[in-house]
């Protein structure tokens, strides 16, 4: 059984810990190892979105400190992913720790990712109509359209439906979304509102920040439509 | 015009402002919408990917070599009889303008749209020197009358609806009142048609201008440009030295890719290569600097200069179609407009724009000319001072994040205080900048940590 | 070139150009005189590249060369001689330097195109690379009416220039 080292982004961690079980119980079920160190914190992206490069570094070193080799890493999300991999160029590392960096990009996946990389297919039913947004970093930074993949495809039973013409942002943002707060909830009530016209029983979305934004949106239109990160939805589907 | 363009200073107060107003992002977003939808369509006639690094590449030899491309530019379009200008800002631009219009008496202009124009305030110079000058192109005749600036480079009145737009025209101008936007075009057609026969001067722009042979682009949809530099006697051409190219060649892409981009229109439909003066026609080609030469040499900012404003980034932008334009307080909005206003330093607080971001790269995905926007603005967010507030809740962060067990600790308090003060815990979030219409993130009653070591017995 | 002009009319008229087919210049002038009357005037501002005018004048039409000086005088049709066309984008190409093609094909309501024998260009790149006198005397790519869209996205056609642009095209066949 390959080892895998799970990456917990914090707001899975404190937020969303059903969607870290499930990417757990998700990578058990195709026969991995999984292990988990609570030593981990953050990868810094946050600070790094702020631009507070400073910070960011010292919580980057913490993080390659963490998951130094050479087991493979895979969290849920991959905005997180993406920021350690494309965005750690900006700290200016030293050459010890950039060499920790160069050998951590190529084993640090989103678990979405990891999946289609290794061909696991998930079989199994879920009569369910899903709407699907397209988180912004899986999609053009990590490069996976989560409707173009063929994630679903072993899933009887699934109507996947999605707002066409753009995937555009959920308005999170990180910091963003605290620091233009009204324009950041005008974004996603306009881009919910689009999920929502689709009238789905669920409403999927493959990343931590967008799924607390999503639902906070729901919460003030009064709808009460699950929001499930895929992971969820495909231990669902395999569970019958 | 007071009221807009006060500068990124106001950014956060009028983004704020804009969107409480959901009819204005609705409007807004149905709009650019239907760009998106056309270019998706149309780009399928084309490889944009191979035409993206054509355009690239044409751009970053042409931002590389600018001084050299202006004195052949300048060289060309003397010898071929036009009058050169150079004008290093701002005042300098102005001042040629009025200098060349007072020479000649001019009462009346009229103009085609140009952002080069609203960047310079070539307008309301020229209306301060006592003539009248009229927006001939249709969305910016609109926002003239209404006395706003455009809020968006291609589509000047986007943040208007139809009824608005019969209003402004039936108040401000007497045409109407009509309902139905045929009517008004047609309206504002005849009416408009006296004006450019009797103007004592035309002012256009240039979408570029070409070394090799001193020739410059322009392009229309409505046909304004055309009858601009056709019809009065006195031309200006108002324009900027980043609109340099170096070949002829270099128009097939721009031409084939800036509409499609766009409004996802094939083509604009009217293409002019204007190449010598017209009969009996005196032209002057004023071309701006405004610290652009020095921006195409600066090692981050330089990309930005090969901007060939079509767009397509700010239909694509998750901000502006909730907020419009007007509410970045700056002549260029969206992302390339956060980028430019800092790389030309266009206004004393255009760091702040940077805020107006989700860093979602959207925009990176349609940028024609290959910039790297969201790098760009997150380069913006990571220079200079952050404002007191944003440092001090960077400070929070940072202790709270700086080890694994005040992680812990600072989230059991969290925990603790939403169970104790359940009205608190939201309050908390609003202080922290979580506002605007939405709930408050949950944060949940057992955290990862735990499942994983109920789980780990469990087995 | 069969698939160039197949091109060219599939765009020119998907952006609501109008375009004929004429077997011989002569069949061109008839049409165009029968255009001209079916749209209920009998003056045309008309561009010297035009071959045979006399066409149009012996056929009664009242023919205007020099531009009118006030918008009243202007006649509704206004006929032009575009020496060339796009496929790629669905574009007469103007000789624009030249008063009468530029006017006359900018400020009727009905812009008439004779294409006889254009140089046809497959794309872009064919028009901009060609090295010859066009590109020092100026050019316009026409590809259908006048539009606008600026009062919310509604699509209207003759803002500022003609309402129709129709082209008749000789010996391409």
């Amino acid at each position: 059984m390959e080892d895998i080292n799970l990456f917990v982004p914090c707001l899975v961690r404190q937020f969303l810990p059903e969607v870290g079980m499930a990417t757990v119980q998700l990578l058990r079920h195709f026969g991995y190892q999984v292990h988990f160190d609570p030593a981990q914190v953050c990868c810094g992206q946050v600070f790094i979105n702020w631009g507070q490069l400073k910070r960011a570094k010292k919580m980057a070193r913490a993080f390659l400190r963490t998951f130094e080799g050479p087991a493979l890493v895979v969290g849920p999300s991959g905005s997180c992913v993406a920021a350690v991999r494309e965005k750690y160029g900006l700290l200016d590392l030293e050459k010890a720790e950039f060499e920790q960096w160069q050998d951590l990009r190529h084993r640090l996946f989103d678990v979405l990712e990891f999946m289609q990389q290794k061909g696991l297919k998930v079989r199994g039913r879920l009569d369910a109509r899903v709407a699907i947004h397209r988180s912004c970093h899986l999609l053009r930074e990590i490069g996976l359209d989560v409707v173009e993949s063929d994630l679903w495809a072993g899933i009887e039973g699934i109507r996947v439906v999605y707002p066409e013409h753009m995937a555009e942002c959920c308005g999170f943002g990180g910091v963003f979304s605290v620091k233009m707060g009204e324009v950041a909830a005008g974004i996603g009530r306009r881009v919910v509102q689009r999920l929502v016209d689709l009238e789905p029983d669920v409403i999927v979305v493959p990343d931590a920040g967008c799924i607390m934004q999503v639902r906070s949106v729901l919460d003030a239109m009064h709808k009460d439509i699950r929001v499930l990160h895929p992971v969820q939805l495909m231990l669902q589907a395999i569970n019958g | 015009m007071a009221e807009f363009r006060r500068g990124a200073k106001n950014l956060r107060r009028n983004a704020k402002t804009a969107a409480r107003r959901p009819e204005l992002g609705a409007v807004i977003s149905r709009a650019t919408d239907h760009a998106i939808i056309r270019r998706r369509e149309v780009m399928q006639e084309i490889d944009f990917a191979a035409q993206r690094r054509r355009i690239q590449q044409l751009r970053q030899n042409a931002t590389q070599n600018l001084p050299g491309l202006l004195d052949r530019f300048k060289a060309r379009v003397e010898a071929k009889g036009f009058h050169f200008h150079m004008a290093v800002d701002t005042n300098a631009a102005r001042r040629i303008v009025i200098d060349v219009a007072k020479r000649h008496t001019v009462q009346t202009v009229v103009k085609s749209k140009s952002m080069l124009g609203e960047e310079v305030g070539i307008r309301e110079a020229l209306e301060q020197a006592g003539i009248q000058v009229t927006e001939t192109d249709l969305g910016e005749y609109i926002v003239q009358l209404n006395h706003e600036p455009p809020s968006h480079l291609t589509a000047p009145a986007v943040h208007l609806s139809t009824g608005e737009v019969g209003e402004i025209l039936y108040k401000q101008a007497g045409i109407g009142p009509f309902e139905k936007p045929e009517q008004m075009a047609v309206a504002v057609r005849q009416f408009m048609r006296t004006r450019f026969f009797n103007a004592d001067m035309g002012m256009a722009g240039a979408n570029a201008l070409i070394a090799e042979t001193g020739a410059m682009l322009m392009m229309s949809n409505e046909g304004n440009i055309r009858l601009v530099t056709s019809l009065p006697r006195l031309l200006v051409v108002l324009t900027s030295v980043d609109k340099l190219v170096e070949r002829m060649a270099d128009l097939a892409p721009l031409i084939r890719v800036i509409p499609k981009n766009a409004t996802g229109q094939r083509i604009t439909n009217y293409c002019t290569v204007l190449s010598a003066p017209r009969q009996g026609q005196e032209v002057h080609i004023v071309v701006v600097n405004n610290n652009r030469m020095a921006a195409a040499g600066d090692p981050v900012f330089g990309q930005a200069i090969r901007c060939v404003r079509c767009a397509a980034c700010i239909n694509v932008c998750p901000v502006f179609r909730t907020i419009g334009g007007h509410a970045y307080g700056t002549v260029y909005v969206g992302p390339m407009g956060i980028v430019l206003t800092n790389a030309l330093h266009l206004d004393p607080h255009a760091r702040m724009l940077s805020d107006a971001c989700t860093l979602c790269d959207a925009c990176a995905q349609v940028c024609p000319a290959g910039i790297d926007l969201p790098g760009l603005i997150l380069h913006i967010r990571s220079s200079g001072n952050p404002r007191l507030i944003d440092r001090f809740k960077a400070w929070v962060v940072g202790m709270t994040y700086a080890g694994a067990g005040r992680f812990k600790a600072a989230f059991w308090a969290l925990r603790l205080f939403k169970r104790l003060f359940a009205a608190g815990y939201r309050r908390l979030w609003r202080m922290l900048g979580w506002t605007g219409r939405r709930g408050v993130p949950r944060v949940a009653g057992k955290t990862f940590d735990r499942m994983w070591d109920d789980d780990a017995k469990g087995d | 070139m069969q698939r160039a002009i197949e091109l060219f009319w599939e765009r020119f008229t998907g952006y609501s150009g109008e375009v004929i087919l004429c077997v011989s210049l002569r069949e061109a002038m008839q049409r165009t005189v029968a255009l001209t009357r079916k749209i209920g005037t009998d003056t045309v501002g008309l561009s010297r590249h035009v071959p045979v005018p006399e066409a149009l004048s012996n056929a009664g039409l009242h023919v205007m060369h020099e531009p009118p000086t006030q918008v009243d005088d202007v006649p509704v049709v206004g006929i032009t001689a575009p020496w060339g066309l796009v496929a790629e984008t669905g574009s007469l190409v103007i000789h624009d330097h030249d008063p009468g093609e530029r006017l006359w094909s900018l400020v009727c309501d009905v812009h008439i195109a004779i294409l006889d024998h254009p140089r046809i260009f497959n794309d872009l790149d064919e028009l901009f690379t060609e090295d010859s006198a066009h590109l020092s005397t100026g050019l316009c790519l026409i590809s259908g009416p006048s539009r606008t869209a600026d009062i919310e996205k509604k699509l209207v056609l003759g803002m500022h220039g003609p309402r129709r642009v129709i082209a008749l095209i000789v010996g391409v066949d």
